[in-house]
């Protein structure tokens, strides 16, 4: 039980990051009418933080922690 | 070339391969070898989620406000990283309580209410109608589109087209045929549709496939890459402030409660309940559809900003900028991509129907149709036979109602907007479920009354501030309510409450409509009271993860049933040969076996409850065992047995702490008990040998020397008196003390003088006084008021007092002083000696039972160590109290007081 109370902590810290990027002010930070590599900024941004909390989850869930993750 | 034949085989025989699957995935279950059951499949399923909006109306959003169509997709993939503790709970919650809909499961929540189930089902089904016409509006839309190839031509009005030639209509009615053949195939007490959820899982693929073909193509095949595209778009000055989130605060704060719509709405859409929910095979799927929907949800939205830009590059005008997707591939003459594109975007749209209609046609079976015949006066319905028969065809009805209605809503009034905006109209309408859901499963004061004022207030501002305006644009409701207000109040502006301005429509209506539910939810909760029921439902489902795993064992039914009545109840929903399976597989886990004449144990009617709310849910379910139980209010010991187990362990485990700790303490007690009854033992007695050694010795000698002369004789004769008085006085304070201990004394209660009996007692002890030549001195008061008493035990006090004063003092130079004072209520005695006085840490102490003050030049002090000890329970036995303070080489001085109206109380 204690792994995946951990992991569920972990989750939430997730959910936070995710509130704090995909929200202002940081948001603000790159609502600017500039491109990277030819990407709009804030475009480029938004899918590279939604790729990055993804990649979060999936390390969380399956490398995270040690435990077994079939256990109820 | 595309000719209308080839586009109408093509799109039913999509249907069919749908059927097909459904078909196939059913056998493979009913043989038990579950295709769905697989995390992928799940993920998959989720991603109906994704529906004809995300498909077409994303891109139009896109090219209208840039990345605005984000926070729909933001919000689901932040609730998702929330899902192992807030889905997981809705999930093990429903298992537990095999709860089928998601009005099933606030009214569960809320004490079973069919009110708040029918309440909750009235507004999904208004909320979610446009959005069922939606979907059948982009397939006649898109259709029609293709229909022209190669040619661009948008649809004018579909009121034009009469229903007989409108695609729309055939498959609406195809999308009736499938959701009846696979959604309502048999009765089952999980109301699982493994067909359905592989039909779906399957249009979710071909959906993502068309979509990115299509996102390839534009970004590869028009342009050359997403630079390309970018810097093209950048020329347009149209599009330049596209990259952008438009304007400042408002923006950003529309933007956010966006997000929250699509967090809410992605669990308390009716579909979206059914798949997360209801079609879930395992818990443990959720781990990895926790990332794999999100990551759906991102692969799907990739290029619908390019496709956007693409279009608007393209089109300079007259084409729609929800159709880029299909338009696009046709501009370029590229006919298995239109096909493909049309496919994958009527794929969005028929999953989302399907499962939509199940899930509304689920609720409004078991929680408007069904309570109200289940409550009709003539109550034959509930002893019909074949009541799964009916309900199967109730459902089999609503399934119909709900897509005609779609359809309905579709050709009147839905053709006036965009696809994006009915769709967060019908969010705004189910996240008015969240905050009973949420509050429901965190938090255990919620109540019935709190849950019915927050879905009321939340739906009536929904109504008035987003469903009003749409009438307005249509015709049906005057212009000036938006323009002016209500009764011309501007505070009233549907769009602008209270003048609120800056937000975007929806986004102020969720902002008001969710801020007024949250706060009536809770603040009518934390003043309402919660009925028994509603007390066990709350502690069920809060916590849900400590409870044990079999329900019944954790509810209580109060009644009286025979299993045969349950037994026939349960034959009428699920047939005789499934019932017979239930009871036997409850007999043989449980070891009984019935009789024809035995009463069903609660646990027994809990689970009859439980196979019934899978089917009728629970509130219709509570009706039905309620028929055939003859329920008793649930008691206050029932209620606290509810309490559940976990806290009855933690309540033990701090029982039993407190119980050792009171144990350990009493052990001490008695081991110094033990100790100080010892002592006693050893002082009395040795008190007791001194004057018997005494009084033997010169026994003795009188017996040895018969002529001992007369006065010498006459002396030791004396001493044996004297010794035998000492020797009476001894027992008789053990005696005393034994008395009072056992609460055997017995009391008189009469008005005394203190005055007389100091005297007296200083008459007593004189000769005691003048063999050790200490001097008494008595000042006493003229007048002094009585007070009620025990007048021998008072002057045994004052005895006791004045020999303990005796026994310290020095002879020759001793000086005993006793004072009356007189206070307005009470009497305060003093006996002040000019002894060696009492060690400080000795005060406290010497009143206790067999205590004696040490004093390292004197040793053992005679006496057994009761007299001060019964002096103070005199005095307290009187409602006095008494205290000694001491100044060690100078003296000490015993105080007590008497009440001037003291009632000597027995015991």
């Amino acid at each position: 039980m204690t792994p995946d109370r951990l992991k569920n902590r972990r989750l939430a810290g997730v959910f936070l990051l995710g509130w704090i990027l995909f929200n202002y002010p940081i948001l603000s930070l790159f609502n600017r009418p500039a491109s990277f590599l030819g990407i709009p900024i804030l475009y480029g941004y938004i899918f590279a933080a939604w790729a990055g909390l993804i990649a979060i989850v999936i390390f969380i869930t399956h490398f995270g922690t040690h435990s077994d993750v079939t256990g109820s | 070339m595309l000719t209308t034949e080839t586009i109408l085989l093509l799109a039913f025989g999509y249907m069919a391969l749908l059927f097909a699957i459904a078909h196939f995935a059913d056998q493979r279950a009913a043989r038990g070898r579950s295709l769905i059951s697989n995390p992928y499949i799940y993920a998959l399923s989720l991603a109906v989620y994704c529906t004809a909006w995300t498909f077409y109306g994303s891109v139009g959003r896109a090219a209208t406000s840039g990345t605005g169509f984000l926070p729909t997709y933001i919000g689901p993939t932040l609730m998702f990283s929330l899902g192992m503790l807030v889905i997981r709970k809705i999930i093990r919650i429903s298992k537990t309580h095999r709860i089928t809909s998601i009005a099933d499961f606030i009214a569960s929540r809320y004490g079973k209410s069919a009110t708040i189930a029918s309440l909750v089902t009235i507004i999904a089904v208004l909320g979610v109608i446009p959005y069922i016409a939606l979907q059948l509006k982009a397939i006649s839309m898109s259709y029609l589109i293709i229909n022209q190839y190669p040619l661009i031509v948008m649809p004018r009005y579909f009121a034009d087209i009469p229903v007989i030639h409108d695609t729309a209509f055939y498959v609406a009615l195809l999308l009736a045929l499938f959701a009846i053949l696979f959604g309502t195939r048999h009765l089952d007490a999980t109301e699982r549709h493994e067909g359905v959820v592989a039909a779906i899982a399957f249009e979710s693929l071909v959906k993502l496939v068309a979509f990115l073909a299509a996102g390839i193509f534009v970004t590869y095949g028009i342009f050359q890459g997403f630079g390309h595209l970018f810097s093209k778009a950048a020329e347009l000055p149209r599009l330049q402030d596209l990259f952008i989130v438009e304007g400042p605060a408002g923006g950003y704060f529309s933007w956010c409660l966006e997000i929250v719509l699509a967090m809410l709405a992605v669990i308390c859409l009716p579909r979206q309940f059914q798949v997360i929910v209801v079609e879930n095979v395992n818990e443990n799927h959720l781990q990895k559809a926790i990332w794999l929907f999100p990551l759906y949800l991102l692969a799907i939205n990739l290029f619908v900003l390019p496709i956007a830009f693409g279009g608007t590059i393209h089109f300079t005008g007259g084409v729609d900028a929800d159709t880029f997707v299909l338009t696009l591939p046709i501009a370029h003459q590229h006919a298995a991509l239109s096909l493909l594109v049309f496919i994958g975007g009527m794929s969005a749209a028929t999953g989302m129907v399907i499962v939509e209609t199940v899930a509304l046609a689920t609720m409004i079976c078991n929680d408007l149709v069904m309570p109200v015949l289940l409550r009709l006066p003539f109550g034959s319905i509930a002893k019909r036979r074949d009541l799964s028969f009916i309900v199967l065809n109730i459902r089999r009805g609503s399934i119909a109602l709900v897509l005609f209605l779609g359809y309905a809503y579709f050709r009147f009034i839905g053709e006036a907007y965009a696809l994006v905006s009915i769709g967060l109209v019908s969010f705004t309408a189910v996240a008015q479920f969240a905050p009973a859901i949420l509050g429901g499963i965190f938090w255990k004061h919620g109540t019935r009354a709190g849950a019915i004022s927050g879905l009321i207030a939340g739906f009536t501002i929904w109504v008035y501030s987003l469903v009003l305006p749409s009438l307005v644009e249509v015709g049906l409701v005057s212009t000036e309510l938006v323009t002016r207000g209500l009764f011309g109040l501007a505070a009233l502006k549907p769009m602008e409450l209270l003048g609120l301005k800056g937000l975007e429509p929806v986004a102020h209506a969720v902002f008001w409509s969710l801020l007024l539910n949250t706060a009536l939810y809770a603040g009518v909760s934390l003043f309402s009271r919660r009925t028994a029921l509603e007390h066990t439902q709350a502690a069920l489902f809060v916590d849900v993860f400590t409870y044990p795993a079999k329900p019944e064992a954790s509810t209580f039914w109060r009644g009286t049933a025979l299993v045969t009545d349950l037994r026939s109840l349960l034959e009428g929903f699920l047939g005789a040969q499934r019932t017979e399976d239930a009871l036997n597989a409850y007999a043989e886990t449980r070891n009984v076996r019935w009789g024809p004449l035995s009463a069903a144990d609660p646990a027994l009617v809990t689970y009859a409850e439980k196979l019934l709310a899978g089917t009728i849910g629970s509130a219709s379910a509570r009706v039905m065992v309620a028929s055939a139980v003859k329920e008793e209010p649930l008691g206050l010991d029932e209620v606290m047995n509810i309490l559940g187990e976990t806290r009855q362990v933690i309540a033990y485990s701090r029982e039993l702490e407190r119980a050792t700790a009171e144990l350990k303490t009493a052990n001490e007690r008695l081991q110094e008990l033990d100790r100080l009854k010892n002592e006693f033992i050893s002082t009395v007695t040795h008190e007791l040998r001194t004057p018997l050694t005494a009084v033997r010795s010169i026994a003795e000698i009188l017996n040895n020397n018969p002529k001992l002369p007369a006065d010498q004789h006459r002396n030791l004769a004396g001493l044996i008196v004297k010794e035998s008085e000492r020797l009476t006085r001894l027992v008789n304070q053990v005696l005393d003390f034994q008395k009072m201990e056992t609460g055997r004394m017995e009391w008189q209660r009469l008005p005394v003088d203190m005055r007389e009996v100091c005297q007296e007692a200083l008459t007593a002890v004189g000769p005691l006084m003048a063999e050790k030549h200490i001097e008494p001195i008595l000042s006493l008061p003229d007048h002094a008021p009585t007070v009620q008493g025990d007048r021998d035990r008072l002057i045994q006090v004052i005895i006791n007092l004045l020999s303990n004063a005796v026994k310290f003092c020095e002879s020759d130079g001793g000086r005993v002083h006793i004072q009356l004072g007189v206070h307005p209520d009470f009497l305060q005695i003093e006996v002040n000696d000019n002894g060696i006085g009492i060690r400080p840490e000795d005060l406290e102490v010497i009143f206790e039972d067999f205590r004696q003050s040490r004093h390292a030049s004197r040793g053992r002090p005679s006496g057994s160590g009761l007299g001060l000890s019964i002096t103070r329970r005199i005095v307290e036995l009187h409602g006095g109290r008494i205290w000694a303070e001491s100044r060690p080489g100078i003296g000490s001085t015993f105080t007590f007081t008497l009440p001037c109206t003291a009632q000597p109380q027995a015991g």
